[in-house]
């Protein structure tokens, strides 16, 4: 993603839940519900910079997270009703309890 | 970024110095294992407590603490040795450690073993052990088994400073054991932060050490890359990667080894408890107040919060510390 510090135009990451080289929603075990609460895992995003003259921790993102990257576009999960959070492209961001068109 | 805030205070038992005056691995060992049982039973608030122990010579879960003197701590590969348990129940009512001084080849293996509910002995279910076999307990998770609970050191010794800390509710343990300047071998009993409810008993161990006398253990490579912090739920045990944030093809530690550009301050990253254990998988909580440092940083490496070195790098780790410098060799 792109920012602005000063003057100086710079791009950062947006990081997630990494072991073994890895993002854990990439990864087999990470891919799957907690195996005793069986809620599906969302993984929480930080900004971090590695361009010269902005390397760091940058900040976080509100309401979205990295979700298991098995899951298909659409896919929706029921908070306190139905359908507040859906997954689009490895991430998982807010919904309006509707039914989410993909297609 | 700024140090991060803690969520306990700490007592520490900094500092230890550890010389082999004969200068010899068994000797060395023997200090070093007994200054670690001598410091975790005198901490002020929730001192750990002996329920049963071995000499070699004799033997009870009597609450008797029989390693008097380091020349109590005999190690063997089988046969007559020593052994002690240990309890915190601040972690968990029963909660208890066995340092078994069983060894394949030389007295930096033990076999460390948790009992992180039930405790060990007959009393408990379990049995009371002997001068010639440790005492077991119904729910126990080998952590180490003949393992390195120590840098391997063949000869001349080098200082090692044997640093302890325990948060003043008892509810997490931590040593870290320092020679060359390095962090060689570090344990912690823990009470994890922020777990899962389900979650039965609620505690996390590890007992681990690098191969080598002059490298750093509390690394990504061997913390993050490797599962080595120990739990059990509901009877089955599994082991957790010390997981941080990250991007491309590491962790934000590894690829960023400068301090932030925008305040000068170096990052730490919530080292968080990831399970790829099968029927255990996922994110099962936090460690309090240790975080992952940068690998730009080296062992000593001290953070200045209010006052100088409230927190320290160990390894690629970073821990609250009391404000003193920390001996690392």
């Amino acid at each position: 993603m792109k920012f602005r510090q000063s003057s100086l135009n710079s791009s950062a990451y947006l990081a997630t839940l990494f072991y073994i080289a890895g993002a854990a929603g990439e990864q087999a075990a990470g891919q799957v519900p907690n195996d005793v609460t069986g809620e599906w895992p969302f993984y929480g995003i930080k900004i971090y910079s590695e361009s010269i003259g902005t390397r760091g921790k940058v900040g976080g993102v509100y309401d979205m997270y990295y979700g298991p990257t098995t899951l298909t576009n659409g896919d929706q999960f029921n908070a306190a009703a139905s359908c507040e959070w859906a997954f689009l492209n490895d991430l998982i961001i807010p919904w309006n309890g509707t039914v989410i068109q993909t297609t | 970024m700024a140090a991060p805030t803690k969520d306990k205070t700490w007592n520490f038992l900094a500092n230890n110095a550890c010389y082999s005056v004969a200068q010899t691995a068994l000797d060395h060992h023997q200090i070093v294992m007994f200054r670690i049982k001598e410091c975790w039973k005198a901490f002020a608030n929730y001192p750990w407590t002996c329920s049963g122990s071995s000499n070699s010579s004799t033997s009870g879960m009597d609450a008797s603490d029989r390693w008097l003197t380091s020349a109590n701590l005999i190690w063997a590969s089988s046969g007559v040795h020593s052994w002690i348990v240990l309890r915190q129940p601040q972690i968990s009512a029963q909660f208890e450690v066995c340092i078994d001084l069983l060894d394949t080849t030389t007295s930096r293996q033990a076999v460390i073993v948790v009992s992180p509910s039930v405790g060990f002995g007959v009393a408990n279910g379990g049995t009371d052990g002997s001068t010639s076999l440790r005492p077991t307990a119904t729910d126990e998770d080998v952590i180490l088994n003949k393992g390195d609970w120590l840098a391997d050191i063949t000869s001349s010794p080098p200082m090692t400073y044997v640093q302890c800390m325990e948060s003043n509710d008892g509810q997490c343990t931590r040593t870290y054991m320092c020679m060359n300047n390095k962090v060689v071998a570090f344990n912690l009993f823990d009470v994890p932060k922020n777990p899962i409810s389900a979650w039965s008993p609620k505690c996390v161990y590890a007992w681990t050490s690098s191969s080598v006398s002059t490298t750093n253990v509390f690394t990504y490579l061997n913390m993050n890359d490797l599962a080595k912090v120990y739990f059990k739920h509901s009877g089955t045990g599994g082991t957790f990667y010390c997981a941080s944030m990250g991007q491309v093809d590491g962790c934000a530690g590894q690829r960023i080894i400068t301090a932030n550009d925008f305040d000068n301050e170096w990052n730490t990253d919530t080292i968080t408890l990831f399970s790829a254990t099968a029927t255990r998988r996922g994110i099962w909580g936090e460690l309090y107040d240790l975080y992952w440092g940068s690998s730009g940083l080296g062992p000593t490496n001290a953070f200045e919060d209010v006052g100088y070195s409230k927190w320290v790098q160990i390894g690629e780790a970073v821990t609250p510390w009391n404000g003193t410098l920390m001996r690392v060799g």
